[in-house]
């Protein structure tokens, strides 16, 4: 004996946890882009609630064709974590029932009854989820049997057999893997139940439709038995840890984390795989929690220790600690045989030991390698992070002789020609009258983007002093940027 | 040394790389003192021509050029030399068609090669410092174009790395003994137009402007400069300044001196005959052609042959007649149906040579519109023939006869529109795709047709910038950069398209006188240069178009000839009462041009008597006599409600026959002429600005010129403004009066088709969808209205096209069967008229359908007739078993499937075919549904005012931009057709139901307008409940 539970509108459930207030307006799921036009869009909605069926519309619908017969149709994005969140509340549910369980789609489970005793299985009438929503369910000798009767609203609490099928509409062969390319035909020749289908001779109807054909006949004549594919939880690795006392030294926490890594290391080592990342939480004294992921540069599930002391140590913790969390995330043990190839760090925990010490000093994507630019905007660079490979190099540089950026460049004051043209330096550490210049060379850029727009004219001057570059930033501001070597140097 | 030409130009035609148009290069060339400039576009002379159209008005040169890819760089070359351009013409043609492309050929003199910017071969080694790598370049360009024939081209943008670049240029100049060239090599006109300019190379690189970085201009300094700019810049280097000058002194080539000559016509042995020999051709085949077309011609008629064929003799057109005759002569001889339009009609010589079908002597046209003693320009003479295989086989004629180099279509430059403008421009400013979609349902200035005049310049603006504003705050940073783009990219070249029928000839290779490329169908090419840059620069075009209406009648002349009722077209009586009476009931669904719904409606008002009004009729309901109010003021005068008003006096001769209303471009025309004493020629420059998609500066020019004028010759303002706005109408859709009779006699033709063969007509009809306004199942519809019978699609019955039976009954052709190939379908032809089908077996193996196809036939009941006589469903059940071609036949137990009702054999039919031999799916409805609503034919005899309730089939939306935002709807029934008439208001409430159900049932009172006339202004619209949602077909929507 098996049931099937099922979830009615789950997905338009999950969706409406986002949106509260919506429960009794007409809604639907259905995924947009942002700012698409709503009564343009030919998708199928994937479901709508009860206030939109009674309008007359379904899910399959195209948006646009149910906004004509319901204009006041709420269009919901599917909430995805909100329906796992569901589906766990419903086995949860079920496994009161019987351990035994299968997730036959998302929002339907097929239980194996057969174990459970006669008062487990009474519970099913009973069943309920704890924010509401209807929770239907059918019994029948064979579980795909009764995953496609509970399908059927006023089929709750019923047992269902072949005679109880025969008056269900074609339609719900679509359920079925590969149905749907076939209801075409099947209508074509007129079938309008499964009792249609059903009394079709399954050797004229394999003959023409093939195998797939008479597995469905099978099914409908409770004719296919089969085991369930067994729902098992994944395993959890995450360990929390509440502290006696609140920690507020590096100290005090490695030594707590320690305390975690040990049986970690061992856990990780008996299922043969390796930590990728750690994830490291922290509850505070004050409430609030903070989370740090710690990227690995490689696979492994020793010396796990040394990069949380060294993050720890660079850690300012806002307030004393009250409670940690130890979570990893989980790769295949490093295959590489270490002396095959040449690797091209020698050691590459060091290595990264390095930047996260730099990270933790700097911030986040502070540390990189400092390369040109991808645009024409003069002394701007872009960090390469250091795994990412270089860009490859062609162009000879614009300006071949090296040049001594001021950073932050001098603001100054210039006495100058039209046009610009600059005549001589008045402020800054180097004053005096040009002597010689070469420009300007114009350079300006994002002028799509009123708050990124620039432009710049430059300069190359001679002062008494050396040579320097000069930037004229319109409309009023003039830069010394740097110099080519000047002779207090 | 003032530097006085720009040799290294691009323009937007060199498609994602230039900015600016031709014209504006060359005028903003003009305005900064510049004596030449030569457009050198990528791959070829695309925009050669609009700047050579545009330097003539300013007064300065077009060099023509082109950019060619060479070793992976690009290389500007130059025409010094008319042979040059020739050997640069056919050497672009030969890399466009893929022939074996020597650069050899370029050695030849007359071309002169630059080294080229940062991407040319030279430079772009340089810039890597890879000096040897230059050099090897450079000298490869010499070798390719001789050692005198190469110039180092200098540039300074403003950029750090232009002193080391132009020193190493310098230095390669002088170690290869090569000149220096000061260049610019502009890619816009202005430096405003650099944004556009980052934008192209944005979509050329797929990116958005965010992404691109470097591959954006580091400034915007690729714009024309001054001769006083460019000699600050290289005072330093006079020699290359002074250089452009010697250059500009050694190109003596112009497009003026292109060379190009129309054929002569060939005489029998194929040598071209001279031009009194051809003369005296013409008119030894007018004069018999005068017999053949007049019996016995009258002195008048040979008079006027005579004076028509010494004008075309003293402007030496002869062969053009010839060689247009010849097109049309080997079309007759295949039996294709073909007649000239346009204003060559009013020619006696055309109608007697058969290119026309319009006799002009009789319908009183006048020569001199056609020709006129000051014509400098080739006649324009367009033919239709009928669309599909049979004007392809007329074009493969003319394309066999001059050689595949010698004749070409010309091209069709498809230019950015508003949305494709929007769209593209909000893309690479990274917004969402979604913007682009929402603009697009705003409208997306609709209207636009190429450019508009100053004022409506800054109306469109403001109401682009409002629609702007209900999509982004104006705030938004980068709202102002994509209006700018938007204005900037609107009517920018795209890409090239193929013209519907234009082509053009020579008489010798086409590919020296402009570059040829494949055009995307087979077996066909077409020129770099549309109509228009091919008319500025004499080069003759003969539109061969492909008109629906004319394969149809073809084909309905052919049924009646195989069915022993011969009909010669030329002889059909044009007086024929019964097709007025058809007329007058506007009885029209199916025939050519009067068939609209609003064709419909004018001819119950305007009730035509004689061929002339039939032709007013086509020429009345088109936009540009609607919107010029040109359309209620002849009805009313034509009904006698009010006087003809001649705007002037002088004009009463020229509006005499259309009742003071000029309704033709002739009219409009003679009118200048007479108004404000416009010459011949300037009448000319008036037609072609009216030309419909003509850029609006002519139309600019030549209006401000009439006004004038008129106020020179003391034309008082209201009638200045009269007939400018007559004009202004033309620019809108206008058409000539001998196009009017031109398409008036298709347009008779197919009422007289209707009138006395319908089965062949509806028949010839059918076989040529998809065409005209109504789909296939409308016509079925209307073909039982009037009578006739359809037999359903029979694999045992029905050939390959719909067929007639006898005069009363038609069979529908398997063609109809959509989704079975068309080798499927001849197959069965093919093996039944070998030998009958005998079994269901006997089909399926000898006419091989795949499953799909199987499953198509049975549906649709085509299997009905094999002799196992089996229902549709019965024929699915069996033809669904797998067929095994064997010795032993298949055992086909009897089916157990119920036959289909009569409702699922009419969704069977409209889903397999798109129309049904059975009954409208609306007389099923009223079997099964307890409404009680008004058929169309109720509709007609219900009084003024009265409220009524209908239903039926949309077969038509329409909001035509004329209609002020209102809709109107028809709606079929089994007893004929209603007109719906939706308000503005309620079409926008009721839009989706409008716009999406199939069925309406529609809430309204009858309104009875002139012509006694019911339309339903509708108050409430509704999906029609309990309609069979299978009995669906197709509609004519929003066109």
């Amino acid at each position: 004996m098996f049931a099937a539970l099922h979830f009615v509108d789950l997905s338009v459930h999950a969706a409406l946890k986002a949106s509260p207030t919506a429960w009794r307006q007409p809604s639907a799921v259905l995924a947009l882009d942002a700012g698409a036009i709503v009564e343009k869009v030919k998708l199928p909605l994937l479901a709508v609630n009860d206030a939109a069926r009674q309008t007359g519309i379904d899910a399959g619908w195209p948006l646009n064709r149910a906004l004509v017969r319901c204009p006041g149709l709420q269009v919901l994005p599917p909430q995805p974590e909100h329906g796992a969140a569901l589906l766990v509340e419903m086995i949860a549910l079920a496994e009161t029932l019987t351990p035994d369980l299968e997730i036959a789609t998302p929002d339907t489970l097929i239980l194996d009854l057969s174990r459970a005793t006669a008062r487990q299985s009474g519970k099913l009438d009973w069943l309920e989820m704890a924010d509401g929503g209807e929770l239907r369910h059918v019994r029948a000798n064979t579980p795909d049997l009764a995953c496609l009767g509970v399908r059927v609203a006023d089929r709750h609490g019923d047992f269902i057999s072949p005679q109880t099928i025969q008056s269900l509409p074609l339609e719900m062969l679509g359920a079925l893997a590969g149905g749907s390319q076939l209801l075409d035909l099947l209508e074509n020749w007129g079938l309008e139940t499964l009792g249609d289908f059903m009394r079709l001779p399954r050797q004229a109807l394999t003959a023409r439709l093939g195998a797939t054909a008479g597995d469905w006949h099978d099914l409908l004549h409770e004719k296919k038995p089969r085991l369930l594919k067994l729902h098992r939880p994944p395993e959890n690795l995450t360990q929390t840890l509440d502290l006696e006392h609140p920690a507020a030294t590096s100290e005090t926490l490695v030594f707590a984390f320690q305390r975690l890594l040990a049986p970690l290391t061992a856990r990780l080592r008996a299922r043969h795989v390796a930590a990728r990342a750690l994830r490291l939480g922290f509850q505070f004294e004050d409430g609030a929690e903070m989370e740090r992921i710690l990227r690995l540069p490689e696979p492994r599930t020793e010396a796990l220790l040394d990069p949380v002391q060294l993050l720890l140590e660079n850690l300012k913790l806002p307030a004393a600690v009250m409670g940690i969390s130890l979570d990893v995330e989980t790769a295949d043990p490093e295959a590489a045989q270490r002396d095959a190839f040449k690797r091209e760090l020698a050691r590459p925990q060091q290595w990264q030991e390095t930047l996260a010490r730099l990270e933790a000093l700097l911030g986040e994507q502070r540390v990189g390698i400092p390369e040109p630019p991808g645009d024409h905007r003069p002394d701007s660079f872009q960090l390469r992070h250091p795994s990412a490979a270089p860009a490859e190099k062609d162009a000879w540089p614009t300006c071949p002789v090296p040049l001594r950026r001021y950073r932050p460049p001098y603001e100054i004051h210039v006495a100058h020609a039209p046009g610009p043209r600059p005549l001589a330096l008045l402020s800054g550490p180097y004053r005096g009258e040009i002597l010689r210049f070469r420009g300007p060379f114009r350079h300006s850029g994002n002028w799509w983007d009123e708050t990124a727009a620039w432009q710049q004219m430059e300069w190359d001057v001679e002062l008494p002093t050396g040579f320097f570059r000069l930037a004229y930033l319109p409309p009023e501001r003039w830069c010394l940027e740097g110099d080519y070597g000047s002779s207090e140097h | 040394m003032v530097m006085i030409a720009e040799f290294h130009a691009r323009s937007a035609f060199s498609f994602l790389r230039g900015a600016s148009q031709p014209e504006s290069l060359v005028r903003r060339a003009s305005e900064l003192g510049l004596k030449t400039i030569a457009i050198t576009d990528h791959d070829g002379f695309y925009g050669s021509a609009r700047a050579h159209h545009a330097a003539l008005e300013c007064g300065i040169r077009a060099v023509v050029g082109a950019t060619l890819d060479i070793g992976g760089s690009p290389v500007p070359i130059l025409c010094a030399t008319r042979e040059g351009y020739r050997t640069l013409s056919r050497h672009i043609t030969d890399r466009h068609l893929g022939t074996m492309v020597g650069t050899g050929q370029l050695h030849g003199g007359g071309l002169i090669a630059l080294t080229g910017d940062r991407e040319g071969p030279v430079m772009r080694h340089l810039l890597k410092d890879h000096r040897e790598a230059a050099l090897r370049a450079a000298q490869t360009l010499i070798d390719l174009f001789g050692q005198g024939n190469v110039y180092v081209e200098i540039m300074r943008h403003g950029l750090r790395d232009d002193g080391r670049l132009v020193r190493h240029l310098t230095d390669l100049a002088t170690h290869l003994k090569l000149p220096l060239l000061a260049t610019n090599s502009p890619l816009h006109a202005t430096r405003a137009d650099r944004l556009l300019c980052d934008a192209f190379t944005c979509l050329r690189h797929h990116l958005p402007l965010d992404q691109a970085g470097l591959l954006l201009a580091e400034n915007g300094e690729r714009h024309l400069k001054s001769p006083l700019e460019m000699e600050r810049l290289f005072t330093d280097i006079p020699e290359a300044l002074q250089n452009v000058r010697e250059l500009d002194e050694r190109i003596g080539f112009t497009l003026e001196n292109l060379g190009y000559r129309f054929p002569d016509f060939p005489d029998e042995s194929g040598k071209p005959m001279t031009l009194p020999d051809q003369t005296t051709l013409l008119r030894q085949r007018s004069h018999q052609g005068a017999h053949e077309r007049y019996g016995k011609p009258s002195r008048q008629i040979f008079d006027q042959i005579t004076k028509e064929i010494e004008l075309i003799d003293r402007l030496g057109f002869s062969g053009y007649f010839l060689i247009v005759q010849d097109i049309v002569r080997f079309a007759r001889s295949r039996g294709i149906l073909c007649q000239g339009r346009g204003s060559a009609a009013n020619s006696v010589v055309c109608f007697v040579l058969g290119i026309t079908n319009v006799d002009a002597f009789h319908q009183r046209l006048v020569f001199e519109r056609f020709l006129s003693e000051n014509q400098r320009k080739w006649p324009d003479i367009d033919i239709d023939f009928p669309s599909g295989e049979r004007r392809e086989s007329v074009i493969q004629y003319v394309f066999q006869k001059y050689g595949a180099r010698g004749a070409a279509m010309t091209a069709n430059v498809i230019t950015y529109r508003p949305r494709s403008a929007f769209r593209e421009m909000s893309k690479v400013l990274s917004f969402p795709p979604t913007l682009a979609d929402r603009f697009s349902t705003l409208g997306g200035n609709s209207h636009y047709q190429g450019s508009w005049e100053d004022e409506d310049r800054e109306e469109k603006k403001q109401e682009f910038d409002d629609n702007l504003a209900t999509l982004i705050p104006p705030s938004h940073p980068r709202a102002e950069a994509l209006g700018k783009l938007y204005h900037a990219v609107l009517g920018m070249p795209r890409h090239l398209g193929q013209h519907s029928g234009g082509i053009i000839i020579c008489d010798r290779g086409l590919d020296e006188i402009v570059p040829i490329e494949p055009a995307t169908m087979p077996r066909r090419t077409v020129v770099q240069w549309d109509k228009d840059d091919c008319e500025d620069l004499g080069i003759v075009k003969i539109d061969l178009l492909g008109l629906g209406m004319l394969a149809a009648m073809q084909d309905a002349f052919e049924i009646c000839g195989k069915r022993g009722r011969p009909i010669d077209p030329a002889r059909i009586p044009l007086d024929d009462p019964a097709v007025y009476e058809m007329l007058h009931r506007a009885d029209t669904v199916g025939t050519f041009q009067v068939e609209s719904r609003a064709q419909m409606a004018t001819l119950r008002i305007l009730r035509p008597n004689h061929f002339y009004e039939v032709a007013i009729q086509v020429a009345i309901v088109r936009p540009g006599p609607i919107v010029g109010d040109l359309l209620h003021p002849y009805l009313r005068r034509r009904n006698g409600l009010e006087p003809p008003d001649f705007i002037h006096p002088d004009f009463e001769p020229i509006l005499k026959r259309t009742l003071g209303v000029p309704l033709f471009q002739e009219q409009v025309l003679k009118m200048a002429m007479i108004i404000a004493g416009f010459s011949g020629g300037e009448a000319d420059d008036l037609r072609r600005a009216m030309a419909f998609n003509r850029s609006d500066d002519r139309m600019r020019k030549v209006t401000s010129k009439l006004l004038h004028r008129m106020a020179e010759r003391g034309v008082d303002e209201e009638t200045q403004e009269k007939v400018v706005h007559s004009i202004g109408n033309f620019a809108l859709y206008g058409f000539p009066e001998s196009h009017a009779l031109a398409f008036g006699l298709i347009a008779y033709h197919s009422c007289w088709l209707k009138v006395h063969h319908p089965a062949e007509f509806y028949t010839a009809l059918i076989n040529n969808q998809p065409m005209g306004f109504y789909s296939a199942h409308s016509l079925l519809q209307d073909a039982k209205h009037h009578g006739l019978r359809a037999l359903p699609v029979s694999c045992i019955s029905s050939n390959l096209l719909t067929e007639v039976i006898d005069s009363n009954t038609i069979r529908l052709g398997l063609h109809r069967l959509k989704g079975i190939s068309q080798e499927t379908l001849e197959r069965t032809v093919t093996e039944r008229e070998r030998q009958n089908f005998e079994s269901l077996d006997d089909f399926l193996k000898r006419a091989n359908p795949n499953a799909k196809e199987r499953r198509i036939f049975a549906k649709s009941g085509a299997l009905n007739d094999l002799p196992e006589k089996m229902h549709r469903r019965e024929a699915l059940w069996q033809a669904e078993l797998p067929f095994v071609n064997d010795l032993l036949p298949v055992e086909r137990p009897a089916g157990i499937l119920p036959a289909m009702s009569l409702s699922e054999r009419l969704a069977a039919d409209l889903s397999t075919q798109g129309l049904s031999s059975g009954p409208h799916p609306m007389k099923l409805w009223r079997r099964q549904s307890t409404m009680n609503l008004v058929d169309a034919r109720t509709l007609q005899e219900l009084p003024h005012a009265k409220r009524v309730e209908l239903g039926g089939l949309v077969i038509c939306r329409q909001r035509p931009g004329t209609a002020k935002g209102h809709c109107f709807i028809s709606l079929e029934d089994e007893t004929g057709i209603s007109n719906l008439f939706v308000p503005k208001k309620t079409f926008q409430e009721l839009r989706l139901i409008i716009v999406s159900e199939p069925y309406l049932w529609a809430e309204g009172r009858v309104q009875i307008s002139e012509g006694d006339q019911r339309t339903v202004y509708v108050t409430g619209l509704r999906p029609l409940p309990g309609i069979n949602p299978g009995h669906t077909a197709r509609s004519h929507d929003f066109h």
